[in-house]
């Protein structure tokens, strides 16, 4: 099973791409992924409520293919909270997604805490765009020993960096999408903290699913790694059947 | 199948490098290229020369594998630069490679551009500009407006872009309709349904597949295009014709 633990429900209109949940099912169809985490882009960048709504609809639309995250505004505090823990206790969504370029919120800031707490208390992961090389992960993950912080974009460009902090920290996993597309990027990860808590994600409809397929096939890793690293990995996480 | 873009030698981030020719034909074996057209790293961030000799020795050695680029800094002199273009074309290569933030000049400086750029039209050889090498690699982004006056300006002049990314689309589009001389090649580009989106608004004869290996995953660049959602037809010209119509190949 191929499970994309990064996708969106989005429209980038300043780039000329968007994606709604047929066309991101396309592309899993298309790429043999089986499920796909979402979260909505009005959700990172205009109103967390009516983002989290359209993939509520999506979820709904294909609940055998596609799995929600929440997305919330930290600055938002109790609210955030609330909108939180309905979205996940009443809605069925499976994760909390937070985004520090579009908030300003580090992740390791007193207006995280709660969150995070409660996604820990929840066993729920938390997806963050992860493009630091994981400093504010560190700490982040150092506060909230419990919970499980998916480092989307593995860290970005210092994605080595990232790796260290993941050695560290064992509630952390690192998510592979992202345009630094060099190669080692896998194998390396693999070699210092195991292939178990690297997770395959494609930022579709943003980013193409091929890139983060073709990265783990081209890999040299072993075929057991590779099909932790696509699906069997996020299945544990999620308790879903592998 | 052709690979229009990867890079050869030594590169001081991390251990990308690949100075192995067998190393090299080995990844592209695996892939299925038959011919990568291949720019020396060390001639695009540190000495032009000594980096040319590494692709012309390539070159020699596997003429039927390598299509070699010369590397050029305009700011070092007409004199100077046209003189090493010729000992690069002489020895084989077919091509010019610039990019001008490591070395220090603007693409659109005209005085530096002329004598060179008479000489690529006169001997009809495409110029490659780099817009960047790979994300987060500090070596600086030829900013796309100068690379629109560069290709509005030679007209005579095939020019390829690389390292565009799916940020640089709208703006390649609209180059891509107005300048016939004008390829975009998609290594660089991570985003959604690359070369789909360049053939159904641009048609397919002026993008070109590439790998950026050593630098990127080279199945990668493969499977953008032999997955794509397009026609076989445009599929061929991507992976094959229209980088052997640039350099002239036989089919």
């Amino acid at each position: 099973m191929i499970i994309d633990a990064h996708a969106h429900i989005s429209c980038w209109e300043e780039l000329g791409i968007s994606g709604d949940a047929d066309y991101v099912v396309e592309l899993m169809d298309l790429h043999g992924i089986d499920k796909a985490c979402v979260s909505d882009s009005r959700s990172l960048r205009y109103d967390f409520v009516q983002g989290n709504d359209g993939i509520l609809r999506a979820v709904r639309r294909y609940p055998d293919r596609i799995l929600g995250y929440v997305t919330v505004n930290p600055w938002h505090g109790e609210e955030a909270l609330k909108e939180f823990r309905r979205r996940i206790l009443e809605d069925g969504m499976v994760g909390l997604k937070l985004h520090v370029s579009h908030t300003r919120v580090n992740y390791h800031s007193p207006l995280c805490d709660p969150l995070l707490e409660e996604a820990s208390d929840l066993e729920v992961p938390v997806l963050i765009h992860c493009y630091d090389g994981g400093a504010s992960a560190d700490k982040a993950a150092s506060k909230h020993p419990r919970v499980k912080l998916i480092l989307g974009h593995m860290g970005g460009p210092d994605w080595f960096d990232a790796i260290m902090v993941a050695k560290r920290h064992p509630n952390i996993y690192l998510e592979i999408c992202s345009s630094v597309m060099e190669r080692g990027i896998i194998e390396t990860a693999v070699r210092h903290i195991g292939a178990e808590r690297v997770l395959f994600g494609t930022d579709m409809p943003l980013l193409d699913p091929v890139v983060s397929v073709y990265k783990v096939r081209d890999a040299e890793i072993t075929e057991r790694e590779k099909r932790l690293i696509l699906g069997e990995n996020m299945a544990r996480i999620l308790n879903l059947e592998a | 199948m052709i690979d229009a873009n990867a890079y050869f030698g030594g590169w001081a981030v991390r251990t990308l490098g690949v100075r192995d020719p067998a190393e090299f034909l080995a990844a592209m074996d695996r892939c299925g290229i038959d011919v990568a057209v291949v720019s020396s790293l060390k001639g695009m961030v540190h000495n032009t020369r000594d980096g040319n000799e590494e692709v012309i020795d390539l070159v020699e050695a596997y003429p039927s594998r390598f299509i070699g680029l010369c590397c050029v800094n305009p700011r070092l002199g007409a004199e100077e630069i046209l003189t090493e273009l010729d000992r690069c074309l002489r020895s084989g290569l077919r091509g010019v490679r610039l990019y001008p933030p490591p070395q220090l000049y603007d693409l659109d400086d005209w005085e530096l551009m002329e004598p060179l750029m008479e000489e690529a039209e006169r001997r009809g050889v495409p110029v490659y500009v780099t817009k960047m090498l790979t994300h987060g690699i500090p070596y600086g982004t030829t900013p796309f407006r100068s690379i629109k006056s560069f290709v509005e300006r030679y007209k005579g002049v095939n020019i390829v872009a690389t390292g565009m990314n799916y940020r640089d689309r709208l703006d390649a589009l609209r180059l891509l309709r107005k300048a016939e001389n004008f390829y975009v090649e998609l290594s660089l580009d991570s985003g959604v349904e690359a070369a789909r989106w360049y053939v159904e608004k641009a048609g397919s004869d002026r993008i070109l597949m590439g790998t950026g290996y050593c630098l990127f995953y080279p199945l990668v660049g493969v499977a953008k295009v032999s997955t794509a959602r397009i026609p076989e037809e445009d599929k061929r010209k991507i992976l094959h014709e229209n980088a052997a119509r640039l350099f002239s190949l036989e089919r």
